[in-house]
């Protein structure tokens, strides 16, 4: 069985945390919501484990991705070696290239699910 | 002494005129009523229909496209307020039609719902059917009073036309699914259309949800195995039944197609006529469970410089109405294609970014609106503005 769940956290508010059902739709917690209620019935039917996966953390980018988010936009490239030249050009680029080594792979840390879920299944068991 | 003695005036002969005076049987019933709110239930005045687009006219999910069903128990929601619950063998597609405007009876209708097999299925297995439901919220079915001693009958009334002759039934369920009355009619496959009204008895125990959640729900089955077919014709059991064991295979033929539409469910043992609202009353109804923009929704964005939340905020936008729970939300970032929930956003130095995920906050209690603060953007200095896209956006909050 798939993860079919990932929490989207909320920094300040559990009780605004979302819940992204994976290829369909972002779900609030509101118990009368039925994505929600159906999100509890999977947790405990599925388990929390097999079927929930936490709040993404952290995402290194890779490096090349890195990379061309920060090269500036090739007309202002092009202006900067018209009016300043190529080796004031290359201190431009070469800043960001060392900023992302190619030793930089994409990694995307995850936290444990939230105790909330369980809290929530546990009630259903009630 | 002399007494002086009067009598009232009566003309014999216009007492008796009265006496012939043509009222018809409801004028007599009216003429008996012993008070206003009897007058008032025999006129059938006032809001009565508990069904939402039961004349099939709003579609914002698919507009006037076919769409087939995806093989799923639970339903799946095709024209507003109406899912269909498709497992079988074969498949169906369903379509907001406008035959009604074609045939006299049925002219004071719009549009009706079509269901075509798609993928013929023979025999169904035990668990196998097809139906279509519409959940009636709680609260606006209270005033039945189900489960109490004094429960109120209910009558369905609609237009069917079906070239598929043969016994369909429908059933009345509460939410826990352990009270369900079942109704059958027979349409003689003629494809032509025929209005038929059931009465259903008020159920006078059982639990029956009376806030935001499923009241009754109203299923229409068109073919059922036989672990579903333990209906008794108008009366109540405690179970969840679909068919009374009668119920006809519509699966069995691609040629099979099933039309309805006139769907009203009201209080009392009589079918009034239909209650027609008016298509923006209509839509801010079906607003309650569904909504989706017509346009694009930009929403603006701003870096305030407050110690929170990356100091970005959005801009709050209201939902048509008030939701019915906060709802679930799809989006894109591209007006077609692109990545599932996540957004398109404009940097304020002009460049587009996509596939941008964030954490949306709901408004309040996020049945009023939704996006107030956006979690997980950067690239905003304080002062700054942009502009977030969440594209063919939805929003839902069905039963």
């Amino acid at each position: 069985m798939a993860i079919k769940y990932k929490i989207q956290k909320n920094p300040f508010d559990e009780s605004k945390d979302l819940i992204e059902k994976i290829g369909e739709c972002i779900i609030p917690r509101d118990p009368d919501n039925g994505d929600y209620q159906q999100f509890l019935q999977d947790a405990k039917s599925i388990g929390i484990a097999t079927c929930v996966e936490g709040p993404t953390v952290g995402v290194t980018t890779e490096y090349k991705e890195a990379r061309a988010a920060e090269y500036p936009p090739l007309g202002e490239q092009l202006d900067k070696i018209y009016h300043s030249g190529v080796d004031a050009w290359k201190v431009d680029i070469k800043a960001i290239k060392d900023k992302y080594p190619k030793s930089q792979v994409g990694v995307t840390t995850v936290a444990p699910v939230p105790s909330w879920v369980q809290t929530e299944v546990d009630k259903l068991n009630s | 002494m002399s007494l002086r003695v009067t009598k009232p005036i009566v003309d014999v002969a216009q007492k008796l005129a009265e006496l012939d005076r043509p009222v018809g049987n409801h004028g007599s019933q009216l003429m008996k009523s012993a008070s206003g709110a009897e007058s008032f239930s025999l006129v059938g005045a006032g809001r009565k229909n508990m069904i939402i687009n039961g004349q099939m006219f709003i579609n914002q999910r698919y507009g006037s496209s076919s769409y087939e069903i995806p093989n799923a128990t639970g339903g799946t929601y095709a024209l507003d307020r109406w899912a269909v619950n498709e497992a079988t063998g074969g498949t169906v597609s369903v379509n907001k039609d406008g035959d009604p405007r074609n045939h006299a009876v049925v002219s004071e209708f719009q549009k009706a719902m079509q269901i075509a097999c798609s993928g013929s299925d023979t025999s169904m297995g035990s668990t196998e059917n097809l139906h279509f439901f519409q959940n009636i919220e709680g609260q606006n079915m209270s005033h039945l009073a189900w489960g109490t001693s004094i429960a109120k009958d209910v009558t369905l009334s609609f237009w069917v036309k079906t070239n598929k002759a043969g016994t369909y039934c429908v059933g009345l369920e509460n939410n826990a699914t352990n009270r369900c009355c079942i109704r059958e009619f027979t349409h003689d496959g003629s494809h032509t259309w025929q209005k038929f009204v059931l009465t259903y008895p008020g159920c006078p125990d059982g639990t029956w949800e009376v806030g935001a959640s499923c009241g009754i729900r109203v299923r229409f089955c068109l073919a059922s195995g036989t672990n579903y077919d333990d209906g008794v014709d108008g009366k109540w059991v405690s179970s969840d039944e679909l068919t009374t064991g009668n119920q006809v295979n519509f699966m069995d033929s691609t040629n099979n197609r099933f039309f309805i539409t006139g769907v009203q469910l009201e209080e009392g043992t009589v079918a009034t006529p239909f209650e027609h609202r008016s298509y923006g009353d209509e839509m801010l109804k079906c607003n309650r469970y569904y909504w989706t923009p017509i346009g694009t929704l930009e929403l603006a964005m701003w870096a305030h410089g407050v110690a929170d939340t990356s100091g970005i905020r959005i801009q709050a936008y209201p939902w048509p109405v008030e939701m019915r729970a906060s709802p679930s939300l799809t989006y894109y970032d591209a007006s077609s294609g692109g990545n599932l929930n996540k957004v398109y956003i404009q940097h304020p130095d002009k460049t587009a970014h996509t596939n941008i995920s964030v954490t949306f906050e709901p408004n309040a209690q996020g049945t009023d609106g939704g996006f107030k603060y956006p979690y997980g953007i950067s690239g905003f200095s304080d002062g700054q503005t942009g502009l977030c896209v969440p594209y063919r956006l939805t929003v839902s909050a069905e039963l």
